[in-house]
């Protein structure tokens, strides 16, 4: 019944473990079955930020031990069957960064938030959006945000944002904030008559058609810097629009669950259950291709909770290296970080694609966050895994210049996986050892 | 190595140098010329203009770091790359310590103004969206419905005021959100229900879970166990299985639960006051008490009250007199505590206590009493004592019976929404009727503005759809009235460009959302409208009218939330082990008192050193008991004359201001003098760097707070902020970190399993970085309030940008000075800074 290269007892101690693994064609549907069948799988990105970052000690592999003979530090140790299948890479950065508290609102742009004067606040496109534009053509979905419940500011470690996503204008996109809803938006079915649905499209667009006028009229009250704030009005306005258009094309799709068993999630999951969830709606998502480019950011106080710490996120994240109870809850929550995403990777290895390659192979899926540890905004913990990129995967990577930009990565992650990109945020070039 | 310093770089110091004298009045953002040598003799061996290793160019590095972005963001690269030790490489000569510590506070001070100036708008106030805050509290005007705007971004989470339009955002979710809240907020408030009638439930104590025989029960039970345990115990051939236990070491300690709890159900069950009531407090077994109303969904405009009847248990200590009312959804699992009340009476003659409660339309509610709670994520009261090895809370109040009133709602809609649906005149077809309620709503919910015609014709469109799918008259327009309320001219405070002076009705609309975060009311707006607003006379009027009302509350609140950086408070849940005193209750009401201070020193004029130091402080009953101070009576807050020789009385000594520096074990001299310097000195460190390598939180070891601190000193990256903040926070550190005074810090340290503890003397002397010295907190806090100029500018600078909506800059320097000397005169009165601004020409114009 398990062909896949994993124990059968690994396959069941991951939470919920799918019982039958159908091939990923059979979901395939709508505009994109419509499309002739595309030789080669779909790429897929997946973005996972946990906010405050690691423990120092315990998390980065000794930097003496580079390639693919290095041994896994405690922290990472839960991944040990996936080793072969992602790469850890040192001495990345944001040199615009300062926040010490934002682990997620420039992780993904790299954007400068005073580069703009008079404003306190700027950002840029993330790179996960950069991915949509392409990626998100052919899907339900051009990209999923999930997020935690309201972790927004700089308790959780996430730093100001809505999700890990920015938009193309910089602004903050909007997350599905519980399981529950992530699931709705997925997989439940509006069962009532195509006409009745036609019908509410039209009135949402004569909606949107009807406060044009009126912006139209403040358009001509007001002056050139305060058209610079209606156009992000009208911006909204045509994302809709966009999104409407795109719903239209996928009417009368049914949206399909990958197996029975994937049952509504209940409302009240917290911690650890509300990630395992999260990550089982995302191997669903992706397998029957609602998308292909997801966000997520991560609860942080709910998790340390469920693993018996008092303490908050960031009073965790001032853990001393000398020892002491913060260290001990540090160590625990990157051991179960790990924990679950060896479980989801398993997901991704167990899901095949058409050609016979697995969700994985196809995949690129990121995990880390724009602090190292405690307030530290040098060396970002980064992990990669999947054969989206085409990445040589297996390695660990120490960046010689220690001030590497992020979006080198990042840029190398969009080359990797098939998007014309020359640059992204401060990138000053692609990470070759990426791909040697 | 160069050993002269270039050619260039002289004559560009030497023009700076006269730049710096012409403009004396504002800050300079150059770096002193004398680095110059510091950069020839460490760094330019790589990053002279010839080698320019790295592409760093430190040779034709302007030293004006305000003269362009990029001029700054490449000397916060030098910052960077010496706070975290990288430059110069290890290998290479290094800084001595006083030439970095001196090079270090040049460049960080240099920087923070950089950035005010590159920050710097240029005086432009952008249309801005309504704030969170303000989008609710304006239905709430428009409709007399309070929305839910859970779903709306947090304006509050970014950095400075959430009044700054520029940096207001509008993301895509947020439209649709607008529609759905409008929508909902219109159907309560339009609703033509029938009246329902006034309802009464009352529960008795001793009824259920609660009652005498329940407590009967469980005291037979261990009993039972208590014999079966010693059946155990004095048979060696006892089987504890057949005993009913589930092990031998369980079936020996049984015995010894049972029997500690024995006498105390014993007690409670003879108590007399029991037959009819019961205590409330947390006993093992049963939990912390908690006792709730049934549940109920709250109609529109309906009232509620919750009624107790109650007694106080005299020797119980003071937190255990109060009763915690809380509100709890059922469905969600969400709870909200509403407010707390003191119980006097004694049990020969208990009170009635009656608590009007709050509650959110159409969600399932149960509103409870209980005990006064800790934070969620800290040990409550129940474990507090269990750690005591206590079984029970000291019994606190009896309690005879909870009663929930509905007062019912009124029939048809809310006053504030009564006349959107008119009557229609007989000769008027629906379409034109339509039209007019779309155009009268519109016009109130634009703030004046008039929807244009074509806006309106689509409106109406929307209102025939609605008719032909077969939706009642009154149904249909509820979907146009909605979408105004989703509409720019409603979001966004449109200010026209015509002239660069504000219309009347434009700045009453400035001005009522300035001090009432919500739109005019009918008088301020009949003003306006017949021009007499711009009328200095008039206007000020109209403001001192504004002030006093009750909703100027919004602007204390949410403009000293942000002022003085609350947020902070209740970020860190206290050890409740160590400070069980500061509960739910204190950390509600310790924010409270600074807005109760703040409204008082407002209301009376008072001069603003009160705020650094006075003689009294403001209080209710419970902040008083968390204080010691005795005769304070109620909830209601009021002034208190503080006894000679309190150190409460100013900001500094509040429970807010000094649990805000602390980590919820320990206090922090370094938040406390940081907050200080930024809040109330006007001279805010620069932002904690970072990368710079975290001097180890000592954990695990006997150290007073004050030499942990010291640690700072070993580093030029450090030292050079710090020997500013350190010493303010020394001053208050007779404060533990709950605010409580100390006269010695007492330390526990793990050692193994056990936990050891050690106390230190207080040393609360210091000096401060200009060479004020000190001896104690009260030594410390004269300095503070002579600084009482650097207050006031500090507070002008913050009305500016909350008031204005865009952040401070230089550009208001001139605005700023023009406040200060108006106030002055009246020892900065808080009123006379709102007057002075709103007096002032950038207030009324565009």
């Amino acid at each position: 019944m398990f062909q896949n290269p994993f124990s059968r007892r690994q396959f069941l101690a991951s939470s919920r473990a799918f019982i039958a693994l159908p091939f990923l064609e059979s979901f395939m549907s709508g505009p994109a079955a419509a499309a002739a069948v595309a030789p080669e799988p779909a790429k897929r990105m997946v973005f996972l930020g946990m906010g405050f970052g690691v423990t120092q000690s315990t998390w980065f592999p000794d930097v003496k031990t580079v390639g693919t003979d290095y041994t896994l530090p405690e922290g990472l140790k839960p991944l040990a069957r996936h080793k072969e299948d992602f790469t850890v890479i040192q001495n990345l950065y944001h040199q615009f960064s300062r926040g010490g508290h934002s682990g997620s609102t420039f992780w993904l742009t790299g954007a400068n938030q005073f580069a703009v004067p008079g404003k306190s606040f700027h950002n840029t496109v993330s790179v996960d959006q950069v991915a949509a534009a392409k990626f998100g053509l052919k899907t339900r979905f051009s990209s999923l945000q999930l997020s935690g419940k309201k972790l927004e500011g700089a308790g959780s470690g996430h730093g100001p944002g809505l999700s890990l996503a920015w938009d193309h204008s910089g602004k903050p996109m909007p997350a599905y904030e519980s399981p529950n809803t992530t699931f709705h938006k997925l997989f439940s079915n509006d069962n009532s008559p195509l006409e009745e649905q036609h019908a509410r499209m039209a009135e949402s667009r004569s909606i949107l058609d009807t406060v044009l006028a009126d912006a139209r009229a403040v358009r001509r009250r007001t002056n050139q810097s305060d058209h610079e704030k209606l156009d992000e009005y009208l911006d909204s306005i045509r994302d809709i629009e966009t999104r409407i258009a795109k719903e239209a094309s996928w009417l009368g799709v049914p949206r399909v669950r990958p197996d029975k068993h994937l049952k509504e999630p209940g409302n009240s999951l917290n911690g650890i259950e509300e990630i395992r969830v999260m990550y089982d709606l995302m191997a669903a998502a992706l397998q029957v291709d609602a998308t292909r480019v997801m966000t997520y950011r991560m609860p942080a106080d709910t998790l340390l909770q469920s693993l018996g710490a008092s303490e908050t996120a960031h009073l965790t994240s001032h853990y001393s290296e000398r020892g002491g109870d913060r260290k001990v809850i540090s160590q625990k929550r990157d051991h179960q970080h790990s924990t679950m995403l060896a479980e989801f990777l398993d997901k991704l290895k167990a899901i095949t694609e058409p050609d016979g390659t697995t969700l994985l192979d196809n995949s690129t899926i990121t995990f880390g966050s724009n602090i190292n540890s405690m307030h530290t905004l040098t060396n970002c913990p980064t992990l990669v895994a999947g054969g989206g990129s085409g990445i040589r995967q297996g390695q660990h990577l120490v960046m010689e210049n220690t001030r590497t930009p992020l979006c080198n990565l990042w840029l190398s992650l969009l080359q990797g996986s098939g998007i014309k990109a020359d640059s992204f945020g401060d990138s000053t070039g692609i990470i070759d050892g990426l791909f040697a | 190595m160069k050993k002269y310093i270039p050619f260039s770089l002289l004559t560009l110091v030497v023009c700076l140098g006269a730049a710096v004298t012409q403009a004396a009045d504002k800050p300079s953002a150059v770096m002193p010329a004398h680095h110059t040598k510091t950069f020839s003799k460490y760094c330019f061996d790589c990053h002279d203009s010839e080698t320019r290793e790295g592409q760093v160019d430190l040779e034709n590095l302007s030293f004006d770091l305000g003269s362009d972005v990029q001029v700054a963001e490449r000397w916060q690269e030098v910052l960077g790359a010496l706070n975290a030790g990288d430059m110069p490489p290890k290998d290479h000569p290094q800084l001595r310590v006083d030439e970095k510590t001196e090079f270090l506070a040049d460049l960080s001070e240099k920087l923070v103004i950089a950035r005010k100036i590159h920050g710097d708008g240029g005086g432009v106030i952008k249309m801005r969206r309504l704030n969170q805050r303000e989008y609710a509290n304006t239905i709430e005007a428009l409709l007399g419905v309070r929305p839910n705007v859970d779903g709306l971004p947090n304006d509050r989470a970014g950095s400075g005021f959430d009044t700054a339009g520029a940096s207001l955002y509008f993301s895509s979710s947020q439209f649709e959100q607008y529609l759905a809240i409008a929508q909902a907020a219109l159907e309560q408030a339009l609703a033509n229900a029938e009246a329902s009638p006034k309802q009464t439930v009352r529960l008795e104590a001793e009824r259920g879970a609660l009652s005498k025989e329940a407590v009967q029960t469980r005291l037979d039970s261990y009993r039972d166990e208590a014999k079966r345990s010693k059946l155990f115990k004095s048979d060696p051939n006892a089987s504890f299985k057949e005993l009913g236990f589930g092990s031998a070491a369980k079936a020996r300690i049984a015995g010894v639960m049972a029997n500690r709890m024995i006498p105390v159900l014993e007690g409670y069950v003879q108590r007399p006051e029991v037959e009819n009531g019961t205590i409330m407090w947390a006993i093992l077994g049963r939990g912390a008490f908690k006792l709730g109303t049934p549940r109920i969904v709250p109609e529109p405009q309906e009232e509620f009250t919750v009624r107790v009847r109650v007694a106080a248990y005299p020797e119980a200590p003071a937190r255990f007199h109060y009763i915690e009312f809380i509100t709890s959804n059922p469905v969600e699992k969400t709870t909200r505590i509403l407010g707390w009340r003191k119980v006097k009476a004694s049990l020969e003659e208990p009170e009635i206590i009656e608590f009007p409660a709050t509650a959110v339309v159409g969600e399932p509610t149960a509103f409870f009493i209980r005990t006064r709670t800790h934070p969620q994520g800290s040990k409550n009261d129940g474990k507090i004592y269990r750690t005591k090895g206590m079984l029970h809370t000291p019994p606190g109040i009896w309690l005879d019976w909870i009663e929930l009133e509905r007062s019912g709602r009124p029939a048809g809609p809310t006053s504030e929404a009564a006349d959107i649906f008119f009557p229609r005149p007989e000769d008027q077809d629906e379409k034109s009727y339509a039209r007019e309620v779309i155009k009268r709503f519109a016009i109130r919910a634009f703030r004046t503005v008039e929807p244009t015609d074509d806006y309106l014709d689509k409106l109406v469109q929307r209102f025939e759809a609605n008719r032909v799918k077969g939706q009642e008259l009154h149904e249909s327009l509820l979907q146009p009235l909605s979408i105004v309320l989703a509409s720019p001219t409603f979001l966004y405070m449109v200010e026209s460009t015509g002239n660069q002076r504000l219309t009347d009705p434009e700045l009453a609309v400035r001005l009522s959302y300035f001090l009432w975060s919500s739109p005019p009311d009918p008088e301020l707006l009949a003003i306006a409208k017949e021009g007499k607003l711009s009328d200095p006379e008039e206007l000020r009027r109209q403001t001192s009218r504004l002030l006093s009302d009750q909703r100027a509350d919004r602007f204390v609140r949410d403009f000293t939330y942000q002022w003085l950086g609350m947020d902070r408070l209740g970020m860190f849940p206290f050890d409740t082990l160590q400070y069980p005193e500061i509960d739910n209750a204190v950390m509600h009401y310790s924010r409270e008192e600074i807005y109760q201070l703040i409204r008082y020193v407002l209301d009376h004029k008072r001069p603003l050193k009160d705020l650094l130091k006075s003689d009294y402080l403001l209080a209710n009953d419970i902040m008083a008991d968390y204080y010691e101070i005795d005769h304070v009576e109620g909830h209601e807050f009021r002034k208190v004359t503080l006894p000679s020789g309190s150190p409460r009385g100013g900001l500094l000594s509040t429970a807010a201001v000094l649990a805000m520096g602390s980590d919820g074990t320990r206090s922090s001299p370094v938040e406390r003098g940081a907050w200080v310097l930024r809040h109330l000195l006007n001279d805010p460190p620069p932002p904690a760097p970072p990368n710079v390598p975290q001097l180890d939180r000592i954990e695990n070891v006997f150290q007073p707070a004050r030499d942990l601190v010291k640690a700072h000193q070993e580093a030029a990256q450090c030292t050079q902020c710090h020997r500013k903040i350190d010493p303010i926070g020394y001053g208050m550190e007779n404060f533990d970190a709950a605010g409580n005074w100390r006269e010695e810090e007492v330390i526990s340290v793990r050692v193994g399993k056990r936990i050891k503890t050690k106390s230190f003397p207080i040393d609360s002397s210091g000096e401060l970085a200009s060479g004020a010295k000190f001896e104690d907190f009260d030594g410390l806090r004269d300095i503070v309030a002579d600084h009482v100029d650097d207050f006031a500018q500090s507070f002008a600078e913050a009305i500016i940008a909350y008031g204005l909506g865009r952040p401070y800059g230089f550009s208001d320097h001139d605005l700023a000075e023009e406040l200060l000397k108006k106030t002055k005169p009246t020892e900065y009165a808080l009123d006379q800074f709102i007057h002075a601004l709103v007096q002032t020409e950038t207030f009324q114009s565009k």
